[in-house]
């Protein structure tokens, strides 16, 4: 059974509700979201484990090895079980489910999924030199007010413009 | 399919603004109106300007300013009765946020209170200051130290004794086991272990 | 009242349970918006699509506002929220960094596990690439450390930053977002060529644009004090409290809940300075300066209702100011040594007791024997005085973490 798969949520509701979530999140537990804050959780851990002695040379790995809760058992790493738990729900029912290779009109499969593992490269680089990614920093960090997600926010959009202009060959037709 | 998402936001919005507001409002005439916060209420504690210590008070009656100041008498009309300082008036502690006696108090700049015990006048300092008294001295002391020591009798040792003070070497009465005391100096035992005590019936 | 973990209002082995529940709302508003497309969110940096920019924004600002206002209400502690700290160059490097992969990956974390998990494979290359980009930060992590660790500010605000009031800077931000909202719509509507009659029949978004206005200028507007009030104790039944004396506990209360040993459910809160208090208190008490009284350490001892907070200091007056200011914030079990320390000396150690009654009934029997007890046990040791050596800092009982990890 296929069905049309149902438009997008008008942003500004999107927003709204996002908005509500994040502020749950704060009422609840007094932090905001995060996700790439799970994704270090499963490096450190996954490389702690399968080679000890590479991880207890570098102080990165430090945590694992510190007392305290074990890195996997971390609300982050829960979070994002939720994330992936509701988009699965939420896509399902908007009919949006299906394997697909998204790609700008002018490149090739492979070279899009080159480029999606190089980005996500830079951005897992780039979001522990920021304590975290977008959601985490820039968009809690904008709604707690802070510095950092201030900082953060300007210099991930700002950097993102500069930079549009040589990647237009991947976007634009 | 957007209309009705549209609705939906506006809706969202009108609830959650809507029911934040409502409590706002109802807050406001539910929560008890105090025109200082905690925080400076305990600035107010803090203030040491806030006391008259015995050598102010012999300085204010030996220069005659005294009666510049409302003093008064947070003692229960009875004791109020039996004596109390010259020109004080009475405003029994129980019916100190009565309107009538705020009504009194009001205005006045230059209020010093007393009472039975320290504590208690210090007290009412603090609720006055809720209400948006300013200003408001308290005398150190409970009044019949206050009589005695000062009024009547001034030792200059007491100038600046207040209640708040150790009257005792306290641990004078607290034996310790000299063992004890020197595991306590390694900075290990937190809270004591003591014994049961069978207390007796009757 | 919130946060609710954290003040202990949930029990906090719900907190997994509850990042899972948020987690749930996070990921299916995601995929609702459209963040698992990669062309939508790249259209931010061309123009033809600014769907991150709303979606992000107007959660900002709703999560702010709503921060706010329930700040006023009550509702919340903003102190007690988790504020990431500035490390101001690696800020920007990440953030830099960070806007190189938006635009090379189409994705940025939260949305590549929403595009993977419905299927998107390259936002599972991305999520894949993470991996990669998290582990050479970590191989590298001794080069990268003075950057890093470099330049902490600490856990500051950009209203302090910029030396604002923080509803000036809400109520601006507002008005910044909103005006982004429709230059961004202009612009996508000139780079897309979008019909004129679909421009026309777009719904306007004035009433919930007029909420957040009308909520900033109120946040802006209303007096800054009293706030939280609603749970605080009239004046008025404090002054009755204190003129019942119902707020006092006495000596032999007190000195038989020492000898109780451990199994005492009142525990006695010296308010007194730190230098007092290592001179001597009473066996078990935990030090709380008065001048120290809000912090948000003490919240937990203050509001755990199986125990009875008894306050002292050397006479009551310091001890009573403290129960005043308490009792106002609205707790409850909390008395005040009625004389304090001279007067528990007095009662136990120096006074007879001579009842007031010519003859002696069995409470009088009772407390005679009662003081003797207390007496011996307290002069020969057996409750022993407890010393706080100048290094170790004064107990807490229960120490409430602050989340440390926050971010992503």
């Amino acid at each position: 059974m296929k069905t049309k798969p149902t438009s997008y949520m008008n942003s500004y509701l999107a927003g709204f509700l996002l908005g509500l979530v994040l502020l749950s999140a704060f009422v609840v537990t007094g932090r905001g979201l995060g996700a790439s804050g799970a994704v270090k959780s499963v490096v450190i851990s996954s490389v702690a484990s399968v080679a000890p002695e590479y991880a207890k040379a570098h102080p990165f790995y430090d945590d694992f090895f510190n007392e305290g809760p074990a890195p996997m058992k971390n609300w982050l790493v829960y979070l994002t079980l939720g994330v992936i738990a509701g988009s699965f729900f939420s896509g399902a029912m908007s009919g949006r489910l299906g394997f697909k290779v998204e790609r700008g009109p002018r490149i090739s499969s492979t070279t899009r999924l080159i480029f999606a593992t190089l980005g996500g490269l830079f951005f897992g680089l780039g979001s522990q030199f920021g304590r975290g990614c977008t959601s985490g920093t820039a968009l809690t960090g904008m709604a707690i007010l802070s510095t950092a997600g201030f900082l953060t926010m300007m210099a991930i959009f700002g950097a993102g413009y500069v930079f549009a202009y040589f990647f237009r060959k991947l976007w634009l037709s | 399919m957007k209309d009705t998402q549209y609705k939906l936001l506006n809706t969202g919005a009108f609830l959650f603004a809507g029911i934040v507001f409502l409590v706002m409002i109802f807050q406001y005439f539910v929560g008890p109106k105090y025109k200082v916060s905690s925080a400076e209420m305990l600035e107010q504690v803090e203030n040491q300007q806030r006391w008259v210590m015995p050598a102010d008070l012999l300085s204010l009656v030996e220069s005659n300013r005294l009666q510049d100041y409302l003093l008064v008498d947070l003692r229960n009309e009875e004791e109020y009765n039996r004596g109390t300082m010259p020109g004080a008036v009475n405003i029994s502690f129980d019916k100190l946020l009565d309107s009538e006696s705020l009504k009194q108090l009001r205005g006045r700049k230059d209020i010093i209170l007393f009472s039975g015990t320290e504590s208690q006048a210090s007290l009412a300092s603090l609720l006055l200051a809720g209400k948006g008294f300013k200003n408001v001295l308290v005398m150190a002391n409970d009044f019949s130290f206050i009589k005695e020591s000062v009024l009547e009798k001034y030792k200059s040792s007491n100038a600046f004794t207040h209640s708040e003070k150790a009257q005792y070497d306290y641990p004078r009465f607290f034996k310790t086991s000299p063992i004890e005391a020197k595991q306590s100096n390694a900075s290990k035992p937190k809270i004591i272990e003591t014994k049961m005590i069978v207390s007796g019936g009757c | 009242m919130g946060p609710l973990i954290p003040q202990g209002f949930i029990n906090p082995d719900l907190n997994l349970f509850f990042a899972f529940v948020i987690g749930l709302g996070f990921g299916s508003v995601l995929e609702q918006a459209g963040f698992s497309s990669s062309r939508k969110l790249a259209g931010l940096f061309y123009g033809y699509d600014f769907i991150v920019l709303r979606v992000f924004f107007t959660a900002a600002i709703t999560a702010m506002t709503g921060l706010l206002l329930f700040s006023y209400l009550g509702w919340i502690d903003y102190s007690m929220l988790y504020v990431n700290p500035t490390y101001f160059w690696s800020a920007i490097v990440g953030g830099v960094i960070m806007g190189l992969g938006f635009i090379m990956g189409g994705f940025c974390p939260g949305t590549s596990v929403v595009g993977a998990v419905i299927g998107k494979i390259d936002a599972l290359f991305f999520f894949f690439g993470m991996f990669i980009g998290i582990f050479l930060f970590g191989h590298f992590y001794d080069s990268f450390e003075s950057i890093y660790l470099g330049h902490n500010l600490g856990n500051i605000f950009v209203f302090d930053s910029l030396g604002m009031s923080r509803e000036w800077f809400a109520f601006m931000l507002i008005l910044v977002a909103l005006i982004a909202f429709l230059i961004t719509q202009r612009i996508e509507d000139i780079v897309n060529d979008t019909p004129a009659t679909v421009r026309q029949s777009r719904p306007s978004h004035f009433f919930p644009s007029f909420i957040l206005i009308f909520s900033g200028l109120l946040l802006l507007l209303l007096p800054s004090q009293p706030r939280n009030s609603w749970y605080e104790t009239d004046a008025k039944t404090i002054l009755s409290e204190v003129a019942n004396k119902n707020h006092y506990t006495d000596a032999d209360e007190i000195a038989f809940s020492i000898m109780q040993g451990k199994n005492y459910t009142v525990l006695l809160v010296d308010v007194r300075d730190p230098e007092s208090f290592q001179r001597f208190t009473l066996p078990g008490a935990i030090n709380i300066p008065l001048n120290d009284i809000f912090d948000y350490n003490w919240e937990s001892i203050f509001d755990n209702h199986n125990q009875k907070v008894v306050l002292f200091s050397h006479s009551e007056t310091q001890a009573s100011e403290a129960w005043l200011l308490l009792r106002r914030k609205g707790y409850k079990e909390m008395k005040v040594l009625e004389g304090g320390l001279n007067n528990f000396m007095n009662t136990i150690f120096i006074e007879e007791f001579i009842p007031e009654r010519k003859r002696p009934d069995c409470i009088d029997m009772h407390t005679a024997r009662f003081r003797t007890e207390a007496k011996e046990y307290f002069t020969t040791g057996k409750a022993i005085k407890k010393i706080e050596s100048p290094q170790i800092p004064v107990i807490k009982i229960v120490e409430i973490e602050k989340p440390i990890s926050g971010g992503c």
